[in-house]
């Protein structure tokens, strides 16, 4: 046909009525890659410019203009394009198919049609009819064209039944380490942007047997068939999606952690394999990002007896396994008690007494320190009342118990009502970290608390990074110097010069300076050099249950001061 | 002047696999592929091979360039793709090229100043856009002295 052509441009009225016809968009490109002619298919779903606007613009283009085409594919479609007109090969050689999406696919055919111009179709394919469409809905990931979670799960349930002893399927679950910073600094489309050219980049990667879906936000997985090479797949993911985008026209850095498990071995379910390569993609972000690590045993046992722990400390409340010790407070001019912080304390049957500093963050984790909170508040109000006036009592007020300030106000109001413990010796200790958070909430609440008279006290301050000037608009009765300065001041200058500036500082704002974790007579000596009011630590008392605190009131105290 | 004409600059160390001879061949392939592309996409710009290391400098429409950094980024002929400018700009500094190759041959008469250029560059030293962008350009300048262009 085309010996008869000198006309390049001929091609196009002779083939014009069959090509305008074909339900699936054919193209007809110069050798530089520029458009000649489009069917009624690709001209309705492309949307090339008008020849009066530009007779033959550039295919990448008119492809990017479209907006359908995921970037990766684009690319790849002219890159065969480009083989295809360079003539490396024999006709049709860069032929191939590019998935868009679970049961979509797009084929290529290339083919030169003689005088420098070549045919591309561009055929649509989606599996089954109208029941396959539907089903794709529901199955895809709309964000990035992969597979959803369900879609996975299918797949993954669908490999293991396949009972080939040579195909053992393994799965590789990453998401992007900091994502949410990224968010916030990007803007919600930005992070959408980001997450599709991390698709894009995992779609080059990967093979086209591999399926891929995004499981929920910036979490993806990869399901391979055959994964014998998942560790290699696993660290090639790493390298490759951490390297920096472009997104909008900012260079955005980020890396993926990422945790692999295979069957059988890892795992003979879905839902097994799904959540031991969690697990090991926990402890790669555990390691601080941007790596891999392969199922172990060892990490299934780890989150078992974190699980057990968890339960354990659910039941504790309940059980009555959660006391409260009691340690106190000396004023260092009286040098007498002038109250007790409770510390919660944990004994278990099995377990003994759990150190505070490992039950306290799991309760943080799993939302149980507010009820554990309320329990200690009214437990501590509850003892006080006990004790001789005008002694007070400090109680621990976490994070989480700010979040909710209605509740929490409610819970101090209600403890009190029901001890009939005065507001003015009930003491709520806030830490720095807790206030940064949402500090104007904070403040508010504070405000009213203290309008009822209980006291406040700023607990562990030096640790965080509360500036001085917004200490003053918080209505503080009390600073807790944190214990690291006090076990500092032997031989430490920079150490004693803080506490100095402390004290210094609350004294000038009326404030009572208490320094924790005083341990010899020497330090309570030095801390009341340095301005400091009042000592806790275990120069005067370890923490003590409340049936010691009379024997301990009994006690004379400058005994202790100046040994 | 397109609005969005932005230019991308980066630096990256060759992995190519193989000896010299086999990284020259790559490269040549590298260059050609470059150019065909980037013709297509409206982009133009150098690439600097010298101590192992490539310096590339890209200009043309935004959209274009995060495309094809995209490609660049998956390829893995080459490793810690530092970007050092990714800026919009008034006009381009390699307009009509495709993609200018500058190898050993090329920056021949700068070696020195290309290695402490491209250590600045790596650290992602203030300045060191510019700086590559300098080294790039005046070998360019000195290569059109020499064709007689
Ligand atoms: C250092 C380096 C620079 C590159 N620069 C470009 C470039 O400017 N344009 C481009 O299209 N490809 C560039 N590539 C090549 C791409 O990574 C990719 O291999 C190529 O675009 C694929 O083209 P092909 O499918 O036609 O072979 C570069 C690769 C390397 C290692």
């Amino acid at each position: 046909m085309s010996a008869l052509l000198d006309d390049p441009d001929t091609i196009a009225s002779l083939t014009g009525g069959a090509l305008e016809q074909l339900p699936y968009p054919v193209v007809i490109l110069d050798r530089d890659l520029r458009l000649r002619l489009a069917n009624a298919e690709a001209r309705e779903r492309l949307k090339p410019p008008s020849a009066e606007e530009d007779p033959c613009p550039p295919f990448a283009s008119v492809l990017a203009r479209s907006g359908r085409i995921p970037a990766d594919v684009r690319l790849r479609i002219l890159s065969c394009c480009g083989a295809e007109v360079r003539g490396r090969n024999a006709p049709g050689k860069h032929d191939a198919v590019f998935a868009m999406s679970p049961g979509h696919t797009i084929a290529l055919y290339a083919r030169p049609l003689g005088h420098d111009r070549w045919m591309v179709v561009l055929e649509d394919r989606r599996r089954g009819a109208d029941s396959g469409m539907a089903a794709e809905e529901n199955q895809c990931d709309t964000l990035t064209g992969i597979g959803n979670r369900r879609y996975f799960e299918e797949q993954l349930a669908g490999a293991l039944r396949e009972d080939d002893p040579d195909r053992q399927p393994a799965i590789l679950v990453f998401d992007l380490d900091r994502f949410r910073a990224i968010n916030d600094l990007l803007g919600r489309s930005g992070g959408d942007a980001l997450l599709r050219a991390v698709v894009g980049r995992l779609r080059r990667a990967t093979r086209d047997a591999d399926q891929l879906a995004r499981l929920e936000g910036d979490q993806f997985a990869v399901l391979q068939l055959n994964g014998h090479a998942a560790d290699n797949l696993a660290a090639r993911l790493v390298d490759l999606l951490s390297r920096p985008y472009l997104v909008r026209g900012e260079v955005v850095t980020v890396g993926i952690s990422l945790g692999v498990a295979r069957a059988p071995g890892d795992g003979d379910s879905a839902a097994a394999l799904l959540h031991h390569a969690d697990l090991a993609l926990r402890e790669a972000k555990e390691a601080g990002g941007q790596t891999w690590r392969r199922f172990g045993q060892s990490m299934a046992d780890r989150a078992r007896s974190r699980l057990d722990l968890e339960s354990d400390l659910r039941k504790a409340l309940v059980l009555g396994q959660l006391t409260l010790a009691y340690q106190p407070k000396v004023n260092l001019r009286t040098q007498t008690v002038t109250g007790f912080e409770a510390l919660a304390r944990w004994s278990h049957p099995k377990r003994g007494l759990v150190p505070p500093g490992l039950f306290i963050p799991v309760a943080e984790d799993i939302g149980l320190i507010a009820p554990i909170g309320d329990w200690a508040l009214r437990a501590a109000c509850e003892d006080a009342t006990a004790w001789p006036e005008p002694l007070s009592v400090a109680v621990n007020v976490s994070a989480r118990q700010l979040d909710d300030g209605r509740h929490f106000l409610a819970q101090v109001v209600a403890s009190l009502r029901e001890s009939g413990l005065p507001a003015r010796r009930l003491e709520l200790e806030i830490t720095e970290s807790a206030l940064t958070r949402r500090p104007d909430e904070a403040r508010s609440l504070l405000r009213e608390l203290h309008a009822l008279g209980v006291r406040i006290s700023m607990d562990d301050f030096g640790t965080g990074y509360s500036s001085l000037s917004q200490l003053r608009t918080f209505p503080f009765d009390s600073i807790k110097i944190d214990r690291s300065f006090v076990s500092a001041l032997d031989g430490d200058n920079d150490a004693a010069a803080l506490v100095r500036a402390i004290a210094t500082l609350g004294a000038g704002l009326g404030m009572a300076v208490i320094a924790e974790g005083v341990e010899t007579s020497g330090q309570a000596r030095m801390v009341a050099a340095d301005g400091c009011t009042e000592i806790q630590g275990y120069l005067i008392s370890k923490p003590i249950p409340a049936a010691e605190i009379r024997a301990l009131l009994a006690r004379d105290l400058s005994v202790a001061l100046a040994s | 002047m397109p609005k969005t004409l932005r230019r991308l600059i980066y630096c990256s160390r060759n992995a190519i696999p193989g000896d010299a001879v086999a990284a020259e061949r790559t490269i040549q392939d590298i260059v050609l592929a470059s150019r065909r592309h980037n013709r297509v996409a409206g982009l133009t710009g150098a690439l600097m091979f010298t101590h192992g290391c490539f310096v590339q400098a890209l200009e043309g429409p935004r959209d274009a360039l995060e495309d094809v950094f995209e490609r660049i980024q998956c390829d893995e002929r080459h490793r810690d793709v530092t970007v050092l400018t990714f800026e919009p700009v008034a006009e381009r500094a390699f307009s009509g090229w495709d993609m200018e190759y500058l190898g050993d041959a090329e920056t021949a008469g700068s070696q020195a100043a290309a290695a402490a250029t491209l250590n600045g560059a790596f650290r992602q030293e203030a300045r060191s856009a510019d700086s590559v962008l300098a080294l790039m350009r005046g070998v360019v300048a000195r290569e059109k002295v020499w064709a007689g262009v």
